[in-house]
């Protein structure tokens, strides 16, 4: 490729320096979080893991975080068990309204989530009064946000099972059930599991719908962690954060290990092949 | 998708009509979690046509009149579109290059490095990130606390106001519009771009005439998606801006604590249709350019 040396090293520039600035707020919430001074101050005054012991101690951040283990866990579970048949569906079946069907269920993609957080809101207050505040509530809001990803992502790779496999076992005497079971879904462990992290993920890091909707003794984490940076700024917050990225890396490292053929770079729709 | 349909394709009797097993499938999902959201928002549209003094009773367009004869809700729909729109035009501005770069680097460790940097963000919760810039622009913070050292001039204030706002924005949305350019450079064959080169034209003529014009698609894509993003960001405006930054999504959520819900449906509603009708302007121009390409 013909190509001037100047533009290749300002392009190589520009991506280096966005880069840095990517990484820039991890790094200062990782540093700051063994920070000695009490306001962050830079350079930092000393090492110190007392922040670490305070997120520990603080009752808040510890309901929170169980919290919203429970939601993200049952809420991926609802949208994968409601979500694969959805999927399902709409690789498989071609009927007229579908395409309709299909645009209401992608519909909350362009609905900003605040106005779906105050919109659940109204609906709790006037409709089903025990949902608001509670974790069945809270569970929804995050299943209608997730379930667009997550159709997304199995209708896509349904798309990629061929049919074929699913009637051999058909004639081969299998229910349609159990053909589902046994020829289908071993092919889609992939894609289940990259949407189950992400809909977890998703779920876990929710605040501008779920804001709407709590109440402090149902307060996930990263609400009740929004709430004390509106009053403080601790380090607290920075060693809660910093255990938040292991905990996520941790999370998100189990995708190689179980995914083989780098589904992941797939998903993520990068395309360099 | 090679989606066939597989019901035509097997025996008859068989298998359930299309129609019972469509409803199977789709209904649980439908009823538990599609439904609700549109009960939602049908609420919110009842909501903001009650009558606010009438308790509820009867409808009417009272709450809309007020909301538009108020000019403080006029200047902060004006905030956050200004504020979205300039974010947009960074994230775009600063996605196109770093697309184009990693489309030219040769060594995989580096890529997947990059890959990594740019994307790993993504799974830091919003609150974290909104910290992390809190501690580098304020005062005392890594920013300014640097640039005190190198040039010995005073804090230039970076948080809670629009510059705040605004880098934290681009922040959260960078990912997005890096995607979609990169994918659309990534499906435009570099033919193109060397027959012109071969032609004689000069590299930025080359760009102006034929490789932006290709990969406008890509950039359409990116601006649609992270101009909703940011119209729409809460956490992020809320706490960079400590409460001087006024956002639409910031008043929705202060008027609930106001049991002002008459008015936080109108202001919900106005920040969706914002987000659509910049969507659908978007998808016209998207539209537009495409024709004008393959005439």
């Amino acid at each position: 490729m013909p190509e001037s040396r100047l533009k290749f090293w300002t392009l190589r520039a520009v991506l280096i320096l966005v880069i840095v600035f990517m990484l820039s707020p991890i790094l200062i919430v990782v540093i700051n979080s063994f920070n000695a001074s009490q306001f962050s101050a830079w350079p930092p005054e000393g090492f110190t893991l007392d922040w670490y012991r305070r997120v520990l101690d603080n009752p808040a951040f510890r309901r929170g975080a169980w919290n919203s283990l429970q939601v993200g866990v049952l809420s991926t579970l609802l949208v994968l068990i409601l979500g694969t048949p959805i999927a399902y569906a709409l690789a498989r079946i071609r009927m007229r309204g579908l395409a309709a069907f299909r645009a209401v269920l992608f519909a909350p993609l362009v609905v900003p989530r605040v106005a779906i957080g105050f919109a659940l809101f109204v609906l709790f207050i006037v409709l089903a009064r025990p949902l608001y505040g509670s974790f069945a509530g809270v569970v929804l809001a995050h299943s209608i946000l997730m379930l667009p990803f997550v159709v997304a992502i199995l209708t896509a790779s349904f798309g990629e099972v061929d049919p074929i496999v699913e009637e051999a076992a058909r004639d081969l005497g299998a229910s349609p059930l159990q053909a589902f079971r046994l020829a289908v879904l071993p092919q889609l462990k992939g894609a289940l599991l990259v949407s189950g992290i992400f809909a977890f993920i998703t779920s876990f890091d929710e605040v501008e719908t779920t804001i709407f909707i709590v109440r402090p003794d149902v307060n996930t984490l990263p609400v009740e962690m929004y709430l004390f940076l509106e009053q403080y700024q601790d380090p607290t917050l920075a060693a809660l954060s910093t255990l938040l990225i292991v905990f996520t890396f941790v999370v998100i490292l189990i995708v190689p290990f179980v995914v083989r053929g780098n589904a992941l770079m797939k998903m993520m729709g990068s395309g360099r092949h | 998708m090679s989606g066939v349909a597989a019901s035509s394709l097997v025996a008859p009797g068989r298998t359930l009509p299309r129609w019972v097993r469509l409803a199977l499938l789709i209904g649980p999902g439908f009823f538990l979690i599609v439904l609700p959201f549109f009960g939602a928002m049908v609420m919110l549209g009842t909501y903001s046509l009650n009558l606010r003094d009438a308790n509820g009773m009867g409808m009417g367009l009272s709450l809309w009149m007020d909301f538009a004869s108020d000019g403080f809700n006029w200047s902060v729909l004006w905030n956050s579109v200004r504020i979205a729109a300039i974010s947009t035009l960074i994230a775009v501005a600063l996605a196109y290059p770093v697309a184009a770069a990693l489309m030219r680097v040769k060594s995989r460790a580096f890529l997947a490095f990059g890959y990594v940097a740019l994307f790993s963000p993504l799974l830091m919760s919003m609150v974290s990130r909104a910290y992390g810039w809190l501690l580098l622009l304020s005062d005392n913070g890594f920013v300014n606390q640097t640039l005190g050292m190198l040039f010995g001039i005073d804090p230039i204030r970076l948080v809670f106001n629009e510059t705040g706002v605004i880098i934290a924005i681009v922040h959260v949305v960078l990912p997005y519009a890096v995607l979609p350019i990169l994918n659309n450079m990534t499906q435009v064959p570099s033919v193109y771009r060397e027959a012109a080169l071969d032609l004689g034209a000069s590299g930025w003529t080359v760009f102006r005439r034929v490789t932006l014009p290709l990969t406008l698609p890509g950039v359409i894509v990116a601006a649609e998606i992270i101009f909703a993003l940011s119209a729409s960001a809460f956490v992020t405006p809320s706490l960079l801006g400590g409460g001087r930054v006024l956002t639409l999504s910031q008043l929705v959520y202060e008027n609930i604590g106001m049991i002002e819900w008459g008015m936080a449906a109108v202001q919900a509603i106005v920040l969706l249709v914002t987000a659509l009708a910049v969507l659908f302007v978007l998808e016209r121009v998207n539209r537009a350019t495409h024709a004008a390409r393959e005439s």
